[in-house]
């Protein structure tokens, strides 16, 4: 297991080198011109090439990536590691943008997820155990509208509910953990849909299984059963969509963040692309990779711990 | 099992209780909205019209513009003196006027701030606006060639901080030699312009003329040893602990994509005027959640309220605190100008008659009253009317609605049916009701001229590209004025400038131009731009179609003193709100 481990760590530097040159490239060649500001007034040539130089965007893409990477893996004279300036706010650095956010959207996520592996675990259980049953048939119901419910519709009803008429919780803003509720419930409420029927489909073919039988026939109540045995086997497939979900949630919603105007990593994925903010393109994404592979990482360790069939 | 599922996810759920969420926004005066993040508080760098907006709150120029009446007040020059000949202009600080740490604030923070706008290594994209300086374009150009030099001569390897730093020092020599910028005493500046531009003092009240704090700034210079550039430590002006004004107000707080917390500068000298403590600028992205904001009181003041949504708003008529201002720009097609086409076909744009043909077959008032629905004013100039102090556009120039009239020009023109003229597609930015009224203009040249038109929109970085690039036949565009005179206008469709996307060169418009630059009398001047305007509508390289409104929300029972205005350049500091007590 730590030879895996060991192995997968030294694979990382390849796989985010392969996704840098490949988002670099992507970045580079789209069309529009960063440096063009939204009214549409031109900058005089000589300024306009002034600022290339500032951003080592004069020589080629080759140039810049090179600057770009040694900012990042040995830092510059603005510390390390250097992400560089962000193209569209200009006295921002790369990294305090994604040092400013990126906690605000783990702090949702995470919160986001304990919304989900509750509802989630609690419907697929109350389910396995009454299979047929109302309480089933609802949860089952609810988990299908959860799927099929785009987060900006789930988002304004809560908001229209618990926000405008209740007056229960705040409309919008990061500024109290009351303010997280919302939008930890909206984006939470399809995960948890997805888990609970992974949960109660998983349980339900478990406890019809060989040796649940074997264990309920030599005298074990249904419930110890269920608890102790069943859920271990049938949280294996909610844990293997933990991993990309975790990565997912985490790395920011661009709907929710809006919608409930949260400052964290969302906006960045959408915005840096449509302002052509390479810098800040190259941070997320490269952010986003570092997390992803890492949870990865998180889920086949969890796995092995688990389930001691699985070799590593 | 079950038991630590069921401990994991209360430990999740306890998180945000034990780290805590964000932090409570601060409680102001008056607070007011911004619908993105402000991209930079460098007066010297910024281009957007909220930081510029922004600036004003935290550094005064020289010359304060009013713009509810255009005048030109005392800022932080109590008065100034104009030579005869109108090159030489001599500023005279106030006396009690300070930074906001204390330290009195003196001619070299000006020159010092003027500096910094005229070399490549800020790259400031209003510099032009201080090239009217004597030898400030020079100076530029010298800078520019120094620093080439600078990377010939260290190669690949780089120089040293300290060649870079020498290189500066023999710039700093230069720029005294060179530019016509001078400090008579701690407290008196002397410009010399390159030529008489009567509409000097509005540049000096602008964003790029503002003053920096010389020493902090320095502070944080750098050298980079590989190009001998200066860099500016950019962090210094969102720092609330670093950044110093000399404007009405600092800034004490500030989060990213959340808010701009700004208090009274205790050394500001006019302090005792200021009719408000605190202003708080919320950050809302969303449209919905800034009227949302509004509704529930967070906010006091939705300086612009997004397109999307103010034609519901506009339609509840009875409410007073919706508030509709025409401000000073213009909606408008560029025309592609050149003989031939990208694609190597011949360009129909290129004669002028099809152009005005174009232009006259559009009913403007279909525009505002049914499209937008907004009734912004149909535009028959491209400065809008009222605009300037003593300017009056030659609107009878203008094309106006008249579809006989239309085809009679194509007829002229050579083309006996508008099918005949091919190839013609409005290149516009999506988003913000453009689509609707590109549809529109479609429909009115297919309906009066036959002329089949396609539609192509894009995201506006795009769009700019393929303006600049003339990779395109029409494209939408807009034109705020930077200041109150005509030149802000029509100095854009002269053939030289960057802006002139449409690349319609017209001589006796240039010379016109030119000419008015160099009149001292005020009204004679006017007359020569209205001239210049006249051929500008002419010949139509643009097709104006409607002078913007802005519409804006505040009660005008709660929040008292605000007066709106067409620059859209709000004053905060006469501004006091009366709150209501908290169970009203």
């Amino acid at each position: 297991m730590v030879r895996m481990i060991f192995w997968r760590l030294l694979q990382f530097p390849l796989i985010l080198g392969m996704i840098f040159v490949v988002t670099l490239t992507l970045a580079w060649v789209v069309p529009g011109d960063p440096l063009d500001t939204d009214d549409g007034r031109e900058i005089a040539p000589e300024i306009k090439a002034a600022m290339l130089k500032q951003y080592n965007m004069d020589a080629g893409a080759v140039h810049f990536g090179v600057s770009y990477l040694k900012g990042l893996v040995v830092g510059s004279e603005r510390g390390w590691p250097d992400f560089g300036p962000s193209l569209a706010y200009k006295e921002e650095r790369v990294v305090n943008m994604i040092g400013g956010s990126l906690p605000v959207s783990v702090m949702l996520g995470s919160s986001a997820l304990a919304v989900a592996l509750f509802i989630g675990t609690v419907s697929g259980v109350i389910g396995a155990l009454r299979p047929g049953s109302i309480l089933d048939l609802s949860s089952l119901g609810v988990a299908l509208l959860g799927i099929s419910l785009p987060n900006f519709v789930t988002g304004s009803i809560l908001l229209a509910v618990f926000a405008g008429a209740f007056e229960m919780l705040p409309a919008g803003g990061w500024e109290s953990p009351w303010h997280i509720i919302l939008p930890a419930v909206t984006l939470g409420i399809a995960p948890a849909a997805y888990i609970a029927r992974l949960v109660r489909l998983g349980l339900a073919e478990i406890m019809s299984s060989d040796y649940v039988r074997t264990a309920r026939a030599k005298g074990l109540s249904r419930h110890k059963a269920l608890f102790e045995h069943a859920l271990k086997v049938a949280y294996l497939p909610v844990l293997s969509f933990m991993g990309p979900a975790a990565a997912s949630v985490m790395t920011g919603s661009f709907v929710v963040e809006k919608l409930f105007n949260i400052p964290g990593m969302g906006d960045h994925f959408v915005n840096s692309v449509i302002n052509k903010d390479q810098f800040l393109i190259l941070g997320v994404v490269l952010t986003f990779s570092t997390m992803l592979v890492m949870f990865n990482l998180i889920v086949d360790v969890a796995y092995a711990w688990i389930d001691p069939r699985i070799e590593l | 099992m079950f038991k630590r599922i069921i401990a994991v996810i209360l430990v999740m759920f306890s998180l945000p209780f034990i780290i805590g969420v964000g932090d409570p926004m601060p409680d102001a005066d008056f607070v007011y909205v911004e619908d993105a993040e402000y991209n930079s508080r460098d007066p010297q760098r910024m281009t957007y019209a909220a930081d510029i907006r922004l600036a004003r709150r935290l550094f005064e120029t020289l010359v304060d513009l009013d713009f509810n009446d255009l005048s030109r007040n005392p800022g932080a020059a109590e008065r100034w003196e104009v030579s005869e000949d109108g090159l030489t202009y001599t500023f005279y600080i106030r006396e009690n006027a300070y930074w906001s740490n204390g330290d009195p604030l003196t001619s070299h923070d000006y020159i010092y701030a003027w500096r910094r706008a005229m070399i490549p290594d800020t790259a400031a994209g209003y510099a032009l606006f201080l090239f009217v300086i004597d030898g400030a374009q020079d100076f530029y150009k010298y800078r520019e060639a120094q620093l080439a030099e600078y990377v010939k001569h260290t190669g690949q390897a780089g120089g040293s901080e300290a060649q870079a730093r020498d290189l500066w020092g023999e710039a700093l020599k230069k720029f005294d030699e060179m530019v016509g910028v001078r400090a008579i005493d701690d407290k008196t500046i002397e410009v010399t312009i390159k030529q008489r531009t009567s509409y000097f003092l509005d540049l000096v009240a602008f964003a790029t003329y503002m003053p920096v704090h010389a020493q902090s700034v320095e502070a944080g210079v750098a050298y980079n040893v590989e190009s001998g550039r200066r860099l500016d430590d950019p962090t210094y002006w969102n720092d609330p602990k670093r950044l110093i004004g000399n404007g009405p107000y600092v800034l004490k707080k500030r989060k990213f994509r959340q808010y701009s917390f700004l208090t009274a500068n205790p050394y500001y000298w006019n302090r005792d005027s200021l009719k408000n403590q605190s202003l708080l600028a919320r950050i809302i992205y969303d449209d919905m959640a800034m009227l949302m904001a509004y509704d529930q009181g967070v906010v006091d003041y939705v300086p612009q309220v997004s397109n999307t949504l103010t034609y519901d708003l506009v339609e509840q008529r009875d409410r007073d605190d919706v508030h509709v201002t025409p401000v000073a720009g213009t909606y408008i097609y560029n025309f592609n100008c050149l003989p031939r086409l990208n694609n190597g076909k011949p360009n129909p744009l290129a004669d002028w008659r099809v152009r005005r043909a174009l232009c006259v077959a559009i009913d403007r008032d279909q525009l505002g009253e049914n499209i937008t629905r907004l009734n912004e004013p149909p535009a028959y100039s491209f400065v809008p009317p009222g605009s300037c102090a003593g300017y009056d556009p030659p609107v009878e120039a203008a094309p106006i609605f008249d579809p006989e009239a239309a085809r009679a020009l194509l007829l002229e023109a050579g083309y006996a049916d508008g099918s005949e003229v091919k190839g013609l597609s409005i290149l516009y930015n999506t988003g913000s009701g453009h689509d609707q009224i590109a549809q529109a203009v479609k429909n009115m040249w297919e309906e009066h001229l036959g002329v089949v038109v396609t539609l192509e929109g894009v995201e506006s970085k795009i769009s700019s590209q393929r303006g600049r690039s003339q990779d395109y036949t029409i494209r939408r565009a807009g034109w705020y004025g930077d200041y109150a005179d005509p030149t802000s206008w029509l100095d854009i469709r002269s053939s030289k400038d960057e802006n002139n996307t449409t690349k319609w060169s017209n001589p006796e418009y240039d010379a016109l131009l030119a000419k008015a630059a160099l009149v001292e009398d005020p009204a004679e001047r006017m007359r020569l731009l209205q001239e210049a305007e006249a051929i500008l509508l002419r010949e139509c390289p643009q097709a104006v179609l409607y002078h913007y409104v802005v519409v804006s929300l505040f009660d005008p029972k709660k929040v008292k003193g605000l007066e709106l205005n067409a620059w859209t350049r709000d004053r905060f500091e006469q501004v006091s709100v009366i709150r209501q007590g908290v169970n009203d």
